[in-house]
């Protein structure tokens, strides 16, 4: 693929780097915003299947019609579908924009059907696909921390004055607060240990994690993919998957300058619906303990729950809460994990 | 070349008044056991006059090369036959500095049970950064060590205007934990 320099609407999507999707400043929803979603089922991503069904989505709202019916590449250059991969879904674009779209006031003679027409039809195929389907999914949590006054005036402030996790204290994770960083202290000594307590009451629940090491290797941890270890054979492994009461898994932090990046994700064993719940704890070797919890409706599919990132010595510990519909290897994809090598949808080779 | 064993102390400044930094070195042998030698961890410690640490922020360590003074750095690769070392520029050390101890530690919870007395010799040297001689030396700090998984090496202190360096050699069975509590360390 080119890329053309002065034409950046253009450009393919940055994949692998998620967090600055969630940088850009959202546009203000217009009072006709809320009935398009009102129309929707309460599932999280009303989206593509809303589309789908043309006839309610056409009569809810005039503005929400109008804009599904824009075309694609206006909706990206608005610049707010950001996550949206160069996945072959220009439907799956559209719509995935389409609730920050909204305030773009697009002529009323686009309105007539044309949206029922145009969007029906690639909608099931964008489903179809794992990747497009991330963008479907994009959740509440990423664009209301932008749009909150508290996280606007954070960010204002000088760089520094970072939420931190506090030695021997809980801090919980919310979609207003997904983002905490630890420092250099936190990221540095013991292990940093991270258990998905889930009763059974959620189903045959089982983690991983993608990670990235600063040497370029790439591949999962996961007990239940027989990988116990990250990298699998290694004398002196970085990351450890273990199940005491619950899954956990370990991360060294002698060795966190090998660890550039990690995503968590859970998944059923068995492929089924998991009833989301109960909660993931992050815990470092001097008691701070980050809580993140696991509260979605049931669904099958994959969750990515939590993303580290070692930005220079300290690790961003993000909560993420995003299903994607679709196997292991779609979930890290869409999280640009791009250098695995697979041996079948939930196995890498290495 | 001096040795020196636990508790003693030399007057660094007094005796060679040229002295205006430091390289603490710490040298381990572990003999055939990697694992230990995978999870030692140096760290340098700047406190004040009641032995506290002055923030968490002066503590050095491999993912805290340095302290907000920039005084006290520990290298990412030690030079010659050192495990770790950490230059000291005493004539710049802030005044609200009082000692810089150096210790060693295990670094925990990855399933692997080590201990400190496992190691065959640890020996912390102190060297002129000018021209890096060795000034003097620790006894084998390794011996009379059992299921300790930390352990303070010496320190640098302040006395009567002048900087002297001491060999302690305390053990701790707590690990990291343990010497945090002490010196005030919020890990």
């Amino acid at each position: 693929m080119t890329i053309d320099v002065f034409a950046p609407d253009q450009a393919p999507a940055r994949t692998d780097l998620p967090f600055l999707r969630h940088r850009g400043r959202p546009r203000p929803a217009p009072a006709a915003a809320p009935p398009a979603p009102a129309a929707a089922p309460p599932a999280p991503r009303p989206a593509g299947l809303d589309l789908s069904s043309p006839a309610p989505a056409a009569s809810a709202s005039g503005s929400a019609s109008l804009d599904l019916s824009t075309p694609a590449p206006a909706a990206r250059a608005s610049g707010s579908a950001s996550l949206d991969l160069s996945s072959p879904a220009p439907a799956a674009r559209a719509s995935g924009s389409a609730s920050l779209d909204l305030s773009s006031p697009a002529p009323a003679a686009r309105a007539s059907g044309s949206a029922s027409l145009d969007l029906s039809s690639p909608a099931p195929a964008a489903r179809a696909s794992g990747s497009a389907s991330l963008d479907l999914s994009t959740p509440a949590p990423a664009a209301t921390p932008a749009g909150n006054p508290a996280a606007r005036s954070a960010r204002r402030r000088p760089a520094r004055p970072l939420p931190r996790a506090r030695s021997g204290e809980r801090t919980l994770l919310t979609p207003k607060a997904p983002t905490i960083t630890l420092t250099r202290l936190q990221s540095g000594i013991g292990v940093l240990a991270i258990e998905a307590a889930c009763s059974a009451s959620v189903g045959d629940l089982r983690i991983g994690a993608a990670y990235q090491l600063a040497d370029g290797h790439s591949s999962l941890v996961s007990r239940s993919g027989g990988i116990a270890a990250g990298p699998r054979d290694s004398r002196r492994p970085v990351i450890l998957a273990r199940a005491e009461q619950y899954e956990r898994l370990l991360i060294d932090l002698r060795q966190n300058r090998q660890l550039e990046r990690l995503v968590v994700f859970a998944f059923s064993e068995s492929d089924r619906q998991l009833n989301w719940g109960g909660t993931l704890v992050t815990s470092t070797a001097g008691g701070a303990r980050v809580e993140l919890p696991l509260e979605r409706p049931a669904s099958a599919g994959v969750m990515v729950l939590l993303s580290i990132y070692n930005v220079h010595g300290e690790f961003v510990v993000r909560a993420e809460m995003e299903t994607i519909p679709g196997p292991i290897r779609a979930a890290v994809g869409a999280y640009g994990f791009d250098r695995i090598s697979w041996l079948d949808d939930r196995t890498p080779v290495a | 070349m001096a040795t020196m064993k636990r508790g003693s102390n030399v007057a660094l400044t007094r005796e060679i008044p040229s002295l205006t930094g430091l390289v603490l070195g710490v040298r381990w042998e572990t003999g055939p056991e990697k694992a230990l030698a995978d999870n030692l961890v140096v760290a340098t410690i700047l406190c004040d006059e009641h032995s506290k640490a002055l923030s968490d922020e002066h503590f050095v360590f491999f993912n805290q090369l340095s302290e907000p003074s920039m005084t006290v750095s520990q290298l990412e690769r030690a030079m010659g036959s050192d495990a770790e070392q950490v230059e000291v520029q005493l004539d710049a050390v802030p005044a609200e500095v009082s000692r810089i101890v150096v210790v060693l530690y295990l670094n925990e919870g990855m399933g692997l049970r080590r201990s400190l007395g496992q190691l065959r010799e640890c020996v912390l040297r102190v060297l002129n950064s000018d021209g890096n001689a060795e000034l003097v030396r620790s006894e084998n700090l390794a011996a009379g060590l059992d299921g300790e998984t930390a352990m303070t090496l010496g320190e640098v202190y302040r006395h009567q205007g002048d900087w002297k360096f001491k060999v302690i050699g305390e053990g701790y069975s707590t690990g990291v934990a343990g010497l945090a509590k002490d010196y005030g360390i919020t890990l």
